[in-house]
């Protein structure tokens, strides 16, 4: 008996170590990933294979993850093929948000369909040469789903989601991203249980088809968040680049008329990329470092830029902003700040 | 007794606020071509814009064509339907001249988005809701939606799992979480578009044409006027490294003619110049200015 007991305690402590809740990742990024994805590196994103062990893969429990399954076009396809459409979906729409210009996916398909490309072509890696060429990308995205599982052990239950990405560039063929990312949601004796009934019934709990959902939204957001070198939008940090200043750079009565400058500065981190938006009418208009300032609180620079109102130019109130991003070997920070007035643009047609 | 009572109807209150209404409309004529404009509340502006993008890609998984949303923006601009981003309300809109202007079926309107958190330790809630609703030029909705993405939890609520309620508390409120909400709404209220038949975009995409570049002295050293032929609806740039993405505007009353400058500082040399223009899918042309 007194074995039974200390078993189960080791059991239950290393289950309680292991963590209800984790994330494993394990990235390969190359230097010159940065530096691209600052210039506008577009990228196609194949079809995902999936590779996910038969054993425990849900393909005879379609009722509970039925819910996953809603954005499905072809319900007929096989299981894998849709959660594979599912995991690209997903990874495709936070690649919006990024810094990579990514081809609409039913573009591509269309076009390699019509170039005869079978579908395990679509998954190879060596292929990727050919497929950038065709469908005039940089880069082309792979993904495969290496695990989708829940287990059961009466006393813990866990739901685990392990997706693989590679960016391979197309005219290298060099390997500029590669990620493994693991990510589980354990029930049971880990989550420490506080009662007879929650050490039975939370391990039941946790096979619900929501941990799965989560868990897929979950993979597929943080694997484009490693993607793009960085948080995705607007999450200061520590190491976030900042902007002090932002403003005119000269006083300017009324509106702006055509041909006149619209000149704007910006003091804040070196080494930045840094460019302005007017509203939402004239955006990532480009500064450029123009002056150091060293400070015992750290080195500060200014950044200057300008616009030439044109004739047609007619908009305002507008309100001024600028969005500063430092891409160094592996990450990629983004922050966005905002001028307190506003201005206004007039430029109205000469005759 | 009271305050527990009270406190179980709060926690009932805030569970059964966790599904989405959703409306179809058979006597509305299905939309093919979309907007998603940009999407009104309280809430921070980039979780809307967050928002906003994941529901113009769902929304193209669901069978329909959204424009992109920036060449969306550029348009209410110059329309003057989109001063601040940050205040758009999208109530205030003249439907049918939009959806004109636009050149689609319908539009997407986001409208009473916000973020809401608390912790109180015993319980805790971090939700994120809105309603969208997508509108022809009649004013008619063909659908509609509305939801909250909420994340309860709390001592209270967890008590069989108290080591995971502690770490979900150190995750409570953050931005990351806050995504995470975002991706839940927009999967929830897009599951309620019925699938349609997936509509191919036009094959015929922006020209760029008749590309002129003239540099003229001036005080600030050298003014690089350029001027090029295209689609009246693209939205054209010009790159002349390391400056990107220079804007370029139509020239009133000359179709096609787009026009834009930049000043070089004295002693700079003008790197070789490439014209970018962008359809209303986002779909993009290049042109590169011989020497």
């Amino acid at each position: 008996m007194k074995n039974i007991l200390r078993t189960a305690a080791l059991v239950a402590l290393a289950l309680a170590a292991a963590g209800c809740t984790s994330m494993n990742s394990k990235n390969d990024i190359s230097p010159k990933l940065a530096s691209l994805r600052t210039m506008g590196y577009r990228i196609a994103v194949m079809p995902f294979a999936v590779t996910a062990p038969s054993d425990g893969f849900l393909s005879d429990s379609l009722a509970p993850v039925g819910e996953l399954l809603s954005f499905q076009t072809n319900r007929a396809a096989p299981m894998r093929d849709q959660l594979g459409r599912l995991l690209r979906t997903d990874v495709v729409a936070w690649l919006q948000q990024s810094d990579f210009e990514v081809v609409d996916p039913w573009q591509s398909d269309t076009q390699l369909a019509h170039a005869g490309f079978q579908p395990e072509q679509l998954r190879n890696p060596a292929n990727a040469h050919e497929l950038a060429r065709l469908l005039g990308v940089d880069g082309v995205l792979f993904g495969d789903l290496r695990s989708w599982n829940r287990s059961y052990y009466v006393l813990q239950a866990t739901a685990e989601v392990a997706l693989h990405l590679e960016l391979l560039d197309g005219s290298s063929r060099e390997r500029l991203f590669a990620a493994d990312r693991t990510e589980t949601i354990g029930s049971g004796l880990s989550g420490g249980p506080t009662g007879y009934l929650s050490v039975a019934t939370e391990p039941l709990a946790g096979l619900r088809g929501a941990n799965l959902r989560e868990l897929t939204r979950s993979v597929a957001r943080n694997a484009v968040t490693d993607l793009n070198g960085g948080a995705l939008g607007n999450n200061p940090g520590p190491l976030t680049p900042r902007l002090t200043v932002i403003g005119l750079a000269q006083e300017h009565m009324g509106p702006f008329q055509a041909g006149e400058r619209l000149d704007v500065v910006a003091v804040g981190s070196p080494d930045c990329e840094v460019c302005f938006d007017v509203g939402r009418l004239r955006t990532h208009v480009p500064m450029q470092l123009t002056q150091r300032h060293p400070d015992p609180r750290g080195e500060r620079a200014t950044y200057l830029g300008h616009y030439i109102v044109q004739p047609g130019d007619t908009a305002g109130p507008l309100p001024l902003s600028a969005t500063i991003r430092r891409g160094a070997a592996r990450s990629n920070v983004t922050s966005h700040y905002r001028w307190e007035g506003e201005l206004s643009l007039q430029g109205t047609p000469q005759h | 007794m009271k305050p527990a009572t009270s406190l179980a109807g709060l926690v009932m209150l805030f569970a059964s606020c966790g599904s989405v209404i959703s409306t179809i409309r058979n006597d509305v004529p299905v939309p093919h071509t979309i907007a998603v404009l940009p999407f009104g509340g309280a809430a921070e502006l980039p979780v809307r814009d967050s928002a906003r993008l994941l529901a113009q890609t769902r929304l193209r998984e669901r069978g329909l064509l959204p424009l992109d949303c920036t060449w969306v923006d550029r348009i209410l601009s110059e329309h003057g339907w989109l001063d601040d981003p940050a205040k758009f309300d999208p109530s205030k809109l003249p439907i049918a001249e939009v959806t004109t202007a636009l050149g689609v079926d319908a539009l997407v309107l986001g409208h009473e988005f916000d973020e809401s958190r608390f912790n109180l330790l015993l319980i805790r809630r971090h939700a994120f809701g809105g309603s969208l609703t997508m509108r022809n030029a009649a004013g008619d909705a063909w659908w509609s939606a509305q939801h909250s993405a909420s994340n309860l939890g709390g001592l209270l609520l967890a008590s069989g799992q108290v080591i995971t309620e502690i770490q979900a508390q150190t995750a409570h409120g953050t931005p990351i979480a806050t995504l995470a909400l975002v991706d839940e709404f927009v999967e929830d209220t897009i599951a309620t578009v019925p699938m349609q038949p997936t509509v191919q975009p036009p094959s015929a995409m922006t020209e760029l044409r008749d590309l002129r570049v003239e540099r003229t002295p001036n005080p600030q050293g050298e003014r690089v006027l350029v001027e090029v032929h295209a689609d009246p609806m693209a939205s054209v740039t010009f790159d002349m490294p390391p400056w990107r993405a220079v804007p370029m505007v139509a020239v009133p009353g000359q179709t096609g003619l787009f026009r834009g400058a930049h000043d070089l500082a004295p002693g700079v040399a003008a790197a070789p110049l490439v014209v970018v223009a962008r359809d209303a899918l986002g779909r993009e042309v290049r042109l590169e200015a011989r020497p």
